[in-house]
């Protein structure tokens, strides 16, 4: 068969094998031309002689029963080119002579295929859910984010793939320039430069969650020997240690607050001193002989009586002390009318008080619920190792990535231990940190495509042509020049009966190269001893691919240092360390007053107002914090990485 | 051509794929806040009292009874004659009379007596054991009938 005859036959939508009985002629086909650009599905436009039936009447396109899959194919010589399509829409021009069909090669189950394929891409590092929200997860183009790919069609099989956009996965179709089919036509070659390429990326992401943890801190050691030093006992106040001045009511309970997300859990404190007190009375009556006189109903009373709320009482703090004494006679007038002295009374009372201290030998031990938001701000700057299209380089393009921002990494998981520190120099934060280098990456390697060639390549050689392959070109005028397929195209004219191929190639005009990976220091032990998996290193640049490679960042989190993922002592968690203050909080009224030597119903008032007085004055108020469970922390870190190593697909500087 | 049918399939990443960032943080940890404290009083009262009194009382006894012989004193030797042998005729010895007497005179013929009342008991009245009045009893030596001396009626009481 000769070359440049077109096929067309109408086929059923599960005839996807184009076979021999294919190759027919349903349609007149009077024009057509093929094209497929990077990323969409190929498309055909086919102008045909108006169909009729037999009676000479024309034939609905459209109509019922129909069929709207055709298979195309134009002999190329060596072998065909095909296409496999559906109609879409309404035929232009139904009503001339010649009727335009377009047909699309997409595949019925697009939605489907793309999904399949996508999840199959979603693996780390080229794409990171952390920093996709929830409900964009499904979005199957989402996927391809991190990777410097493509969707791409068959225009045959319909099955969908991905295509690197810068090494096609397919191979090299090679335009030799010498041999008969390796040269293109003189016409059709074009060389632009679509833009300026990208010299840098600047990425800044945010990656936050929430540090959450429980547990106990025992502060029973640290409080009462940071007390003892504050107030220290006298000389055998108490036995054993552990015992402070205080009282076992005041001291706190279980669940009393402790500051921000701390409580007590546990706690116990007994008065080392009970209270206690008692009385004691003597007495009697009967007659006494006095004065010559027999005193009938004489009687006596004396009491001792002490009390104690319990405690030691304070050398040299007697309070005060209080003495009254009443003497009462009476008189009376015998028989005589003389008076004579019938009663005699007399009562001395007196009182002293004083101050005791009281003291425990508490527990305490403090319990935290840890919630306490974490962000760790990556940045970076990755620069594309190209050619330079304008005179000064710094006069490059620079994108920046500065939006990106984590779900919160305790919720979704992705924290693993939500005790962690830091996130970013976790085994899986390296992975989010690749998966922002390769974004970058994906940015530069596509900018990097800035050289477009169009060329006319013999027909012979289209059925080569799909868009998984690069193209090698050597053409006098352009040089050399290896690129990606971006584009290809077929057309016939049936006015004038040319055939027109078109490929379209896009190269990067990297300075090609590879990043070299390099070992670092190890910051802990030397390297024999253990590697990468147990220690940090410094100056460690490790791999994602042959283009890139980075420093994984070391754990410094700018917080305040408690370990979550550790146990923690009372040193650990104490922030400001316990301070005692002793008496009034705030100035009461008047100071101490002078009690001594009043006199008189004043004496019980001063006595009370001097007790109140200087009973304030042992006030304890004991605070320290603890390091709050609640914060939130901040961490920058500043990721070096290597240049992007591009390839060359066209020297300009050799043009 | 059929681009303009069908969608460009191109993909398209969209601003809002990425989760919302964070809310601004709040302010830095204030360091006034979130103390533990802890406080109370140690300090306990102690006292200690003594009382004491003491009460007598006095009361002089009072007389409530007394019991008395009634006689009659006659003048010896007559009526008439001078003050000084009447007074002796009618002497009573002073220990009969520190117990009280009481005497009426009368001219019965030509007898000069007096009629005399002797006590033999007096009641006294005092404060007793409690405060409670307790009587006691004194006793006298009772008077004897002699000439001149007729005892009229004995141990009559006479209340105070």
């Amino acid at each position: 068969m000769p070359a440049g005859l077109p096929y067309f036959a109408w086929i059923d939508a599960s005839e996807t094998t184009f076979g021999a009985e294919h190759m027919r002629w349903d349609e007149d086909v009077f024009s057509f031309e093929l094209s497929q650009d990077e990323g969409d599905p190929a498309n055909l436009t086919v102008v045909v002689r108006r169909p009729v039936n037999e009676a000479g009447d024309a034939i609905g396109l459209l109509g019922p029963g129909r069929k709207i899959w055709a298979w195309f194919a134009l002999d190329c010589g060596p072998a065909l080119i095909k296409f496999r399509g559906r109609l879409v829409g309404i035929p232009t021009s139904i009503f001339e002579e010649l009727v335009t069909l377009e047909f699309v090669a997409k595949p019925v189950d697009l939605v489907a295929q793309k999904e399949a394929l996508a999840n199959t891409l979603r693996v780390l590092p080229y794409y990171d859910e952390a920093v996709i929200e929830p409900e964009r997860r499904s979005d199957p183009d989402v996927v391809l984010e991190g990777y410097t790919a493509i969707w791409h069609y068959d225009r045959e099989s319909h099955v969908i793939t991905v295509s690197d956009e810068i090494t096609g996965e397919d191979g090299l179709v090679e335009f030799d320039g010498a041999s008969e089919t390796g040269k293109v036509l003189y016409d059709g070659l074009g060389l632009t430069l679509t833009s300026g390429p990208l010299s840098r990326v600047d990425v800044s992401a945010e990656y936050t969650w929430t540090q959450q943890g429980r547990g106990d801190v025992d502060l029973t050691q640290y409080i009462v020997n940071a007390w003892r030093a504050l107030d220290p006992f006298p000389e055998g106040y108490v036995r054993g240690e552990g015992a402070i001045k205080f009282k076992a009511a005041d001291w706190p309970k279980h669940g009393a607050s402790l500051g921000d997300g701390w409580e007590v859990s546990a706690s116990t404190a007994a008065d080392l001193f009970p209270a206690g007190g008692g009385s004691q009375t003597t007495g009697g009556s009967g007659s006494v002989e006095f004065g010559g006189q027999n005193w009938t109903s004489a009687s006596h009373t004396e009491t001792h009586s002490q009390s104690s709320e319990g405690g030691i009482g304070v050398v040299g703090q007697s309070g005060p002390s209080t003495a009254t004494q009443s003497v009462n006679v009476t008189t009376s007038i015998d028989g005589d009318g003389h008076m004579y002295v019938s009663g005699y009374s007399r009562s001395v009372s007196s009182s002293s008080s004083g101050i005791a201290l009281q003291a425990i030998q508490p527990t305490l031990v403090a319990g935290y619920t840890a919630e306490r938001p974490y962000t760790e701000r990556i940045s970076f700057s990755l620069v594309a190792d190209v050619q330079p299209i304008l005179t000064d380089p710094e006069d490059g393009q620079a994108l920046r990535l500065d939006d990106i921002h984590s779900v919160n990494l305790t919720k979704e998981g992705f924290i693993g231990d939500p005790r962690r520190r830091s996130y970013i120099a976790t085994e899986r934060g390296n992975l989010s940190l690749e998966h922002l280098i390769l974004l970058a990456r994906a940015h530069l390697m596509k900018r990097a495509r800035v050289v477009e060639i169009a060329f006319a390549p013999k027909l012979a050689r289209m059925p080569e042509i799909t868009l998984r392959k690069n193209a090698f070109l050597i053409e006098p005028r352009v040089g050399e020049a290896l690129g990606k397929i971006i584009g290809y195209s077929l057309a016939l004219d049936g006015s004038d009966g040319r055939i027109k191929c078109e490929v379209r190639i896009g190269c990067a005009i990297g300075r090609g190269g590879s990043a070299v990976a390099s070992g670092g220091e190890p910051t802990y032990a030397d390297i024999s001893y253990v590697g990468a998996d147990y220690q940090q290193f410094t100056g460690r640049t490790i791999l994602i691919d042959a283009s890139i490679g980075y420093q994984p960042p070391s754990a410094d989190a700018n917080d305040d240092g408690l370990d979550l993922l550790s146990s923690l002592s009372a040193a650990d968690v104490i922030e400001v360390p316990l301070a005692l203050q002793f008496g009034p909080e705030h100035d009461e009224g008047a100071p101490l007053p002078v009690w001594d030597g009043v006199i008189g119903a004043d004496a019980q008032d001063t006595v009370e107002v001097f007790n109140q007085k200087a009973m304030q004055s042992y006030n304890i108020k004991a605070t320290f914090k603890l390091k709050s469970m609640t914060r939130d922390f901040s961490t920058d870190y500043e990721v070096q990485v290597t240049d992007l190593k591009i390839p060359t697909g066209y020297d300009l500087e050799a043009v | 051509m059929a681009k303009g049918l069908e969608g460009v399939v191109r993909p398209v990443i969209f601003p809002d794929i990425r989760p919302r960032p964070r809310p601004a943080l709040p302010p830095q940890d204030d360091p006034t806040k979130g103390f533990a404290v802890i406080q109370g009083n140690p300090a306990g009262s102690t006292s200690n009292s003594y009382s004491f009194s003491v009460n007598a009382s006095y009361t002089r006894p009072k007389e409530t009874e007394r019991r008395v012989d009634v006689v009659r004193v006659s003048q010896k030797g007559g009526g008439g004659g001078d003050g000084d042998g009447g007074g002796e005729s009618f002497a009573l010895r002073a220990s009969n009379r520190s117990v009280g007497v009481s005497a009426r005179a009368g001219d019965s013929g030509d007898d000069n007596f007096v009629d005399i009342q002797v006590a033999n008991k007096i009641t006294m009245e005092e404060p007793g054991a409690g405060g409670k009045p307790s009587s006691r009893p004194f006793f006298y030596q009772r008077v004897q009938e002699q000439d001149n001396i007729e005892i009229l009626r004995r141990d009559v009481i006479v209340k105070a």
